[in-house]
C-alpha cells in the first residue's frame, strides 16, 4: 500500500511541494517561536548564573528580586552582614541604549568571558556580546566615558536588555552620583543573623522572580504557537480531503480490487502525514536563516526537533479523518459509473 | 458438461430514486459454465451494470441468490467479500479505470500490492500478465501513456492478477476503436480457451461471435408484429407494473386508468388519471426502458395494445390527416 500512496505524492508532485513550502514557512515560524519562548524561559536563569553563580541573594524587602525590582538597602544594613559581597544593580545607558548595571565588589570568577578580562578599574566595564561593543570600545556610559574590556554571552534580562558588569564603587560613581548605594548582595550559604528589613532568595528563587515581567509575553508568544498548529492543521486537512474527493474513483477501483475500508483511509492519513514530515524537514532548515533576524536571541532547543515533527504527526493524523472518511465511504460500486 | 461456475437465480435488486422504487433486476436468472464466455445483452437501463455489481458483491440484492461455485455471494460477510474480490474474480470496467499514478504493470499488480503481497512478488506477476496481454513493453509506461486498447489490456491484465475462475467485464470494448476492440475481442477468447469463465455486459455486436451463451436482460418482444388487439381490464386490475419489460403502448378506447409511481416506502404516488383517446405506456417501448409507472383500471377499461412500429406508423397516419 505504501507504494501507492508514494506514487500518488509523485504523481501530484507540483501540489505537494506547494503545500509542503507553504507549510514549512509557518513551522519555520513555529521553530522561531519556540526558540523565542525558550530564550524568555531561561533568560532570567542564565542572568542570574552570570551575575551571581549559584550563590544565594540578600535583598531589601521592599524588592521583589535583585534584577527585576532593585531597590536601595538602608546604608551599611547590607554590607553588615557576615561573609556578604555587596551589589549595586541598577539601570543605565550605554551608547545610548538601555542597560541593566552588576556593580560588585568581587569580579574575578563570574561570568564567564567569552574575551578581554575583568574590569579591574573606574571606567572599565565588561559586556555582553548582545550589545555589539568589541573589547578595547569606548562607549559612553551613564554620561561619561568607559572602557570595554570584556565581553561575556547569555547575560541579559527582560528580552534581550544587556547586563554591564563593573566594579562596584564604579557602578556608585556612575549610576549613584558616588553614593554608596547597594541593592543586593551575595553569600554562600545563609547567614547566622539577617537583619529586618532584608531577605535570603536562592539563586533558583531570584531566576523565577526574573521571569515574571515575560510571563505575558511568554503567554502570547504560546497563543501565536497554538493559532500556527491550527493553520498547519486547516491546510493539511484541506488538502487531504481534496486528495480524497479528486481520488474517489482510484478509491472504488481499490475497493473492488479488495482493498479494505481501513487501508484506504490509513494510506490517505499517510499521505498527510508523509507531506508535513517534509514540511517540517524543510523548516528545519529554514530557522537557522530566519531567526538571526530576530532582534533577540532565538534559541532553537534540541527537544523541539522532535516535539515538533511529532506535533505535524497528531496535526496531521486529525487532519487526515475527515478525508479518510470520505476515502473509506467510498462505494466500490461507484468503479463501474 | 463443465463445472458450474455461477448461479444466479430469482435475482431481485431494488433501490430509490428520488424517492421511487426502482427495480432494475426483477427475478433475474442465469448461470455460467467454466471456460464459457457470457454475454449479457440488452440496452442501457436494462439491468447490465447492475449485474455486474451485485455478482461482484459491491451492492446487495433484494432477494434472490448468487452461487460463485460454493460460495453463498449476497450472504458473505465483509471480510470474506474483500476476499471474494481479491481471489475469486477479476473486474474490467467500461473506462478502464486505471490508476493514473501507477505505471502499467503497477496498476495490474495494485490487487496483490492491497493483499499485502510483497511488491517484488506482486510485480513479478504483473510483468507475466502483461506478458499474457502482449503489453510486457508497455510496462512502465502511465495510464496517459497508453491508448484505449492498450489501457483495456492492462485492465484485463489487473483482472487476471489473481488467477480468479470468473472475469467480470462491463462494456469492454464500449471505448475503443475496432482495432483496438479485435484486440480485446481476442484476448476475451484466448482466455476462455484456457478455461476461464467470463461474463460480459455489452451491447456491442462486434462481441456476437466470441459469445457462447447470450443472456437477454431486456428480452426481444416476441409479439412485435401482431397486429393491434383489444385488450379488457375490470376496476382495480393492473396493465402493466413499474420496473415491467416495456412491450405495448396502449391506446384507451373506453374508460379510465390510474397512472401511479411506487414509493420505497411501499405506499403510491398518484400521476395522473387518463381516459378515452389517450395513450399510455409508450415512452418504454419506443426509449427501450422499463416501465417507469404502474398502470392499473379506475374503471373497467377497454385498450388497443399495438406494437411500436404500429404506433408510429399511426402517427404518421395522424399527421397527414392534419
Amino acid at each position: 500500500m505504501l507504494t501507492l500512496v508514494l506514487r500518488d505524492l509523485q504523481y501530484r508532485a507540483p501540489r505537494v511541494i506547494f503545500v509542503a513550502v507553504l507549510m514549512a514557512i509557518i513551522i519555520t515560524l513555529l521553530f522561531v517561536m519556540t526558540g523565542l519562548v525558550n530564550q524568555f524561559n531561561t533568560e532570567p536563569e542564565l542572568a542570574t548564573e552570570r551575575a551571581g553563580g549559584t550563590l544565594n541573594w540578600i535583598v531589601p524587602d521592599s524588592s521583589t528580586g535583585p534584577l527585576s525590582s532593585p531597590r536601595a538597602a538602608p546604608p551599611g544594613m547590607i554590607e553588615a552582614v557576615d561573609g556578604v559581597e555587596p551589589m549595586l544593580i541598577g539601570l543605565a545607558s550605554l551608547d545610548g541604549a538601555r542597560a541593566t548595571v552588576i556593580g560588585r565588589a568581587e569580579l574575578g570568577d563570574q561570568p564567564p568571558i567569552s574575551d578581554g578580562r575583568y574590569p579591574t578599574a573606574a571606567g572599565e566595564l565588561l559586556v555582553d556580546e548582545s550589545f555589539g561593543g568589541g573589547v578595547g570600545d569606548t562607549v559612553d556610559f551613564a554620561g561619561s566615558q568607559a572602557t570595554i574590556v570584556g565581553t561575556t554571552t547569555d547575560a541579559t534580562v527582560l528580552a534581550g536588555v544587556p547586563l554591564v558588569f563593573t566594579q562596584l564603587d564604579y557602578a556608585q560613581a556612575a549610576i549613584a552620583n558616588g553614593t554608596p548605594v547597594v541593592t543586593a548582595g551575595l553569600i554562600d550559604g545563609a547567614p547566622a543573623d539577617l537583619p529586618e528589613g532584608l531577605r535570603l532568595m536562592t539563586a533558583e528563587e531570584v531566576a523565577a522572580d526574573g521571569l515574571v515581567p515575560l510571563l505575558n509575553a511568554i503567554s502570547s508568544v504560546d497563543l501565536v504557537r497554538a493559532l500556527l498548529w491550527l493553520i498547519t492543521l486547516i491546510i493539511i486537512s484541506a488538502v487531504i480531503y481534496i486528495t480524497a474527493l479528486e481520488r474517489t474513483r482510484d478509491f472504488a477501483v481499490l475497493k473492488a480490487v479488495g482493498a479494505n475500508d481501513r487501508s484506504l483511509a490509513l494510506s490517505l492519513i499517510v499521505q498527510g502525514i508523509l507531506m508535513t514530515l517534509l514540511a517540517v524537514a524543510i523548516a528545519a532548515v529554514l530557522q537557522l536563516f530566519i531567526a538571526p533576524l530576530f532582534p533577540m536571541t532565538v534559541r532553537v532547543p534540541g527537544k523541539a526537533f522532535w516535539q515538533i515533527p511529532l506535533g505535524g504527526t497528531i496535526v496531521a493524523l486529525l487532519a487526515g479523518i475527515a478525508g479518510a472518511r470520505r476515502a473509506a465511504g467510498t462505494p466500490a460500486a461507484e468503479a463501474f459509473e | 458438461m463443465s463445472e458450474l461456475i455461477l448461479q444466479v437465480n430469482d435475482l431481485v435488486v431494488e433501490y430509490a430514486s428520488d424517492g421511487y422504487a426502482v427495480r432494475p433486476l426483477d427475478g433475474f436468472s442465469m448461470e455460467a459454465r467454466a471456460g464459457e464466455l457470457v454475454g449479457l445483452l440488452g440496452p442501457s437501463g436494462s439491468g447490465k451494470t447492475t449485474l455486474l455489481s451485485v455478482l461482484s458483491g459491491m451492492i446487495p440484492a433484494t432477494a434472490g441468490s448468487v452461487r460463485m461455485q460454493e460460495l453463498d455471494v449476497l450472504n458473505l460477510r465483509s471480510s470474506d467479500l474483500q476476499n471474494y474480490r481479491r481471489n475469486r474474480i477479476g473486474i474490467v470496467f467500461q473506462g478502464f479505470n486505471l490508476i493514473p499514478s501507477l505505471s502499467a504493470r503497477e496498476n495490474v499488480a495494485a490487487p496483490l500490492l492491497v493483499a499485502g503481497t510483497a511488491k517484488n512478488d506482486a510485480l513479478r506477476r504483473a510483468d507475466q500478465l502483461l506478458e499474457e496481454v502482449g503489453m510486457s513493453d508497455r510496462g512502465g509506461h502511465k495510464p496517459k501513456q497508453l491508448s484505449g486498447g492498450q489501457q483495456q489490456r492492462v485492465a484485463v491484465a489487473r483482472g487476471l492478477v489473481a488467477d480468479p475462475p470468473l472475469l467480470l467485464a462491463d462494456e469492454p470494448t464500449a471505448n475503443l476503436d475496432l482495432i483496438s476492440a479485435e484486440a480485446v475481442i481476442s484476448l476475451l477468447r484466448d482466455l476462455r480457451a484456457a478455461g476461464r469463465t467470463i461474463v460480459i455486459s455489452t451491447h456491442d455486436n462486434r462481441l456476437l461471435p466470441a459469445i457462447d451463451r447470450i443472456v437477454e436482460m431486456a428480452p426481444a418482444d416476441e409479439t412485435a408484429t401482431t397486429a393491434p388487439s383489444d385488450v379488457q381490464i375490470a376496476a382495480g386490475e393492473v396493465l402493466f407494473r413499474q420496473g415491467d419489460t416495456s412491450d405495448y403502448i396502449y391506446e384507451i378506447v373506453d374508460g379510465q386508468i390510474d397512472v401511479v409511481r411506487e414509493l420505497v416506502d411501499g405506499g403510491e404516488e398518484h400521476l395522473a388519471v387518463l381516459g378515452t383517446g389517450n395513450y399510455v405506456g409508450e415512452l418504454g417501448p419506443l426509449l427501450g426502458f422499463p416501465r417507469s409507472a404502474t398502470v392499473r383500471a379506475r374503471t373497467g377499461c377497454t385498450l388497443r395494445a399495438q406494437t411500436v412500429q404500429e404506433f408510429k406508423l399511426q402517427g404518421l397516419d395522424r399527421a397527414t390527416a392534419t
